[in-house]
């Protein structure tokens, strides 16, 4: 009787246990579900929220001598951001 | 009096002389975000009628397709197929030409009563004609020109006109716009200007509905995000102001 005791106690301790583990993972994952919705949806509100930390860069498209449209791009390093602009600006150019 | 009565007609005998008029300029512009000038040749041809500038964009062999910005970043020109052109018909009094929102093109005819010039006491010679300064404030720019009374047609290039002369430069008090001439042919015979914008596939606008769909687009990119983040914007001012500042 004794055992079967022991036994309980023990299966009770492994599950709460697995069950406070689970429940850790589970909100790690929440936590990241979000942060990749918030990049991949909404970016420009995790940049103005951490405005410090990156770097912004603009590319002016010309036509004719005069500035007919620019594209601003972000990133961690100030190379990042210009790229993007970069990208951004040529792929608008293509598209005309 | 009797030397001033010979020197007006002798001026009014020249003119009618003139049938054409051809007027080549250097056309430059130099906006502050960007890092070097755009210089072009142009040419003015009037039979005092009509008048059609055209700047020789195609053409210009210092073509550059991109560059360092002036604060980082970079320029990227799109090089044109097709010169532009701009035409007045002083007869109906209206200028025709072409502006753009983003790329897409918009006939614009414009009224021709749009500069108010105000007459200096400032003279120079320019390719050897006594000129007057005169002055203007035009859609967002001071401009200072310098026109001749010894060709009394009322043209300019660009959309320049109204000033007693012919107008053989003009520049912009900011440095943005400067055009000048650089040789000048009176011809004899008459040329037929035509407008280039004649059976144009574009209906005509005016500046005002032009502008209006300046706008338009100008508030749509404010809330416009590309899907990896970045902006695109639209400058609120070219040569002439297009969003006014609120």
């Amino acid at each position: 009787m004794k055992k079967i005791l022991v036994l309980f106690v023990l299966c009770l301790g492994l599950m709460s246990f697995t069950d406070s583990s689970a429940l850790e993972t589970a909100t790690e994952n929440v936590v990241s579900n979000n942060l990749v919705d918030i990049e991949i949806s909404t970016e420009y509100v995790v940049i103005d929220n951490v405005d410090d930390a990156l770097y912004s860069c603009r590319a002016t498209i010309t036509y004719n001598g005069e500035p007919v449209a620019s594209t601003t791009g972000f990133g961690l390093t100030a190379a990042g951001a210009c790229a993007q602009a970069r990208l951004l600006a040529m792929a608008w150019i293509a598209a005309q | 009096m009797k030397v001033s009565f010979l020197l007006i007609f002798s001026c009014l005998f020249s003119y009618s002389q003139v049938n054409t008029l051809v007027v080549d300029y250097s056309y430059s512009i130099k906006f502050e975000q960007l890092p070097t000038a755009t210089t072009v040749n142009s040419r003015l041809t009037s039979n005092g009628e009509f008048s059609n500038y055209e700047m020789d964009f195609v053409g210009n062999l210092d073509f550059v397709d991109e560059e360092p910005g002036v604060e980082g970043g970079s320029v990227l020109a799109i090089k044109p197929d097709a010169n532009p052109y701009i035409f007045k018909d002083h007869k109906d009094g209206y200028i025709y030409s072409i502006e753009r929102v983003l790329m897409k093109p918009f006939l614009v005819k414009d009224s021709m009563n749009i500069f108010n010039w105000k007459l200096q006491n400032v003279k120079k010679e320019i390719l050897g004609y006594n000129c007057q300064e005169a002055k203007v404030n035009y859609r967002g720019r001071n401009y200072t020109a310098y026109f001749t009374l010894e060709i009394p047609i009322e043209t300019g290039p660009w959309k320049f006109y109204g000033l007693p002369g012919l107008i053989l430069q003009i520049k912009s008090d900011d440095g943005v716009l400067q055009i000048t001439a650089n040789k000048i042919e009176i011809k004899k015979e008459a040329i037929k200007i035509i407008n280039p914008y004649h059976n144009y596939e574009l209906v005509p606008i005016s500046w005002e509905s032009y502008v209006n769909e300046y706008e338009k687009k100008y508030s749509e990119l404010i809330r416009y995000r590309s899907p990896d983040g970045g902006l695109v914007s639209i400058p609120k001012k070219k040569i002439e102001t297009l969003v006014k500042e609120k």
